[in-house]
């Protein structure tokens, strides 16, 4: 029995790192994109799979997205590292 | 401060390293045979405890080096190991729940059902999961608000705060109603083909329809209570009221059966035997003799007697419904 639930056990673990490689390396990357950290985006990939990426998705998307700043100008906003940036047209 | 917050994120990676290794030596698992459970700790498993020892040595040492020379990849590999670590408890604990719904078998490759029926997570397994929760908090740098967290849950509480008392109470709900489905609910004593009666502790997660739909009801309630802490709503607070009178009904029919007369015929379905000789030599011949289970008599006299574990699902509903009380009350206070 115990050779048996070992095994199990192990295959568990190896098909959860598989998952944490494809959805962690897949968030990683969304969420760098999205300019927040590296190792949150890694966590909701891997936990919450292709839902968690959707979710970085829109991050990334929203991040990027032009919006007006005042009724005369349109800008976008660039996120970095120390905080926002508001570049205005 | 920035050095505080450096020394609480190692201190929180240690500390869950300390509690997942120590899990090791606890029961993770209790298998069933038709009468008896038996407990099993990771570190009796071949080979499993040294996997999960050398990803807890690696996510820590990670983690410790990438507060202190802040190298991206290492922040990363120690968030992808803390991730496993966490996550490889959750999926054992799902495999084993869909493993014991019988009702939906094919979801599982047939090894794993063979095996993980009558499996139920222990002791080690809940502390395991904890503290990989604990390694990815500090993985992936969120210490501080963790404990500003608990701080300001535990301040509101001390003054009284009638929305932290209703999430505690629901919380504890849910802990009383998932140790119920592994608990005996039913206790059947049936004679067998070689004439022995056998007992048979039927726990809530092998139940029609209780066994399965109590899974939903208990990640339900986990999140109806972290949202009211997050977003506190009348719409939550109610829907954790309605979900906590399922485990009070399931409670209360435990308790009218407890009213009948508990001797009873039954003459058992041929498909149920045949299911029995399907599955038993395999069982039997991967757990060395260890999951016998017998054949029925075609008729059979049974006797049953109720088990606690209706009673546990009576007084987690009480929680979960009076928890869910509290939060509306709140919210009409608020209102007015």
């Amino acid at each position: 029995m115990n050779t048996a639930l070992g095994i199990i056990l192990i295959t568990l673990v190896v098909m959860v790192t598989l998952w944490v490689t494809i959805f962690g390396t897949a968030g990683a990357m969304l969420s760098r994109h999205a300019g927040s950290s590296r190792s949150l985006g890694i966590f909701l990939g891997a936990s919450l799979g292709p839902i968690g990426l959707i979710i970085l998705l829109i991050r990334s998307r929203r991040s990027h997205q032009p919006q007006i700043l005042s009724d005369s100008m349109v800008g976008i906003t660039i996120q970095t590292s120390s905080g926002t940036m508001d570049i205005g047209i | 401060m920035a050095n505080d917050a450096i020394m609480q994120r190692r201190v929180l990676a240690a500390i869950g390293a300390a509690i997942v290794s120590s899990s090791l030596a606890l029961p993770w698992l209790s298998a069933r045979s038709a009468s008896h459970s038996y407990a099993h700790s990771a570190i009796s498993l071949p080979i499993f405890p040294w996997i999960i020892l050398t990803l807890v040595l690696v996510a820590l040492l990670c983690n410790l080096l990438s507060t202190s020379f802040s190298v991206s990849w290492l922040e990363s590999l120690s968030a992808a190991l803390a991730s496993v670590i966490f996550l490889s408890p959750i999926v054992s604990v799902i495999s084993i729940n869909l493993a014991s719904a019988w009702a939906t078998p094919a979801l599982m490759p047939s090894t794993f059902r063979r095996v993980l029926i009558g499996v139920t997570p222990a002791s080690g397994l809940w502390l395991a999961l904890f503290g990989g929760l604990l390694m990815v908090v500090s993985a992936i740098d969120k210490t501080s608000e963790f404990l500003e967290g608990l701080r300001s849950s535990g301040q509101r509480l001390r003054a009284g705060d009638r929305t932290v008392i209703a999430v505690i109470l629901a919380i504890i709900g849910a802990i009383l109603y998932l140790e119920s489905r592994y608990q005996s609910w039913i206790t059947l004593s049936v004679s067998t083909t070689t004439g022995a009666p056998e007992r048979w502790p039927i726990p809530g997660f092998a139940l029609p329809v209780i066994g399965i739909v109590s899974n939903f009801e208990i990640i339900a309630i986990i999140a109806c209570a972290i949202w009211q802490i997050t977003r506190p709503s009348l719409g939550t607070a109610t829907t954790l009221t309605i979900i906590g009178f399922a485990p009070v009904f399931y409670g209360a029919i435990g308790a009218c059966m407890r009213l009948v007369p508990s001797d009873a015929s039954i003459r058992i379905p041929e498909a149920f035997n045949s299911t029995i000789a399907q599955w038993a030599p395999t069982a039997e011949r991967m757990s060395n003799g260890y999951m016998s289970i017998p054949h029925l008599r075609q008729s059979v006299h049974a006797n049953f007697s109720m088990g606690q574990g209706s009673t546990c699902s009576l007084i987690a509903g009480l929680f979960v419904v009076l928890a869910g009380l509290i939060l509306i009350h709140t919210h009409k206070n608020e209102g007015n």
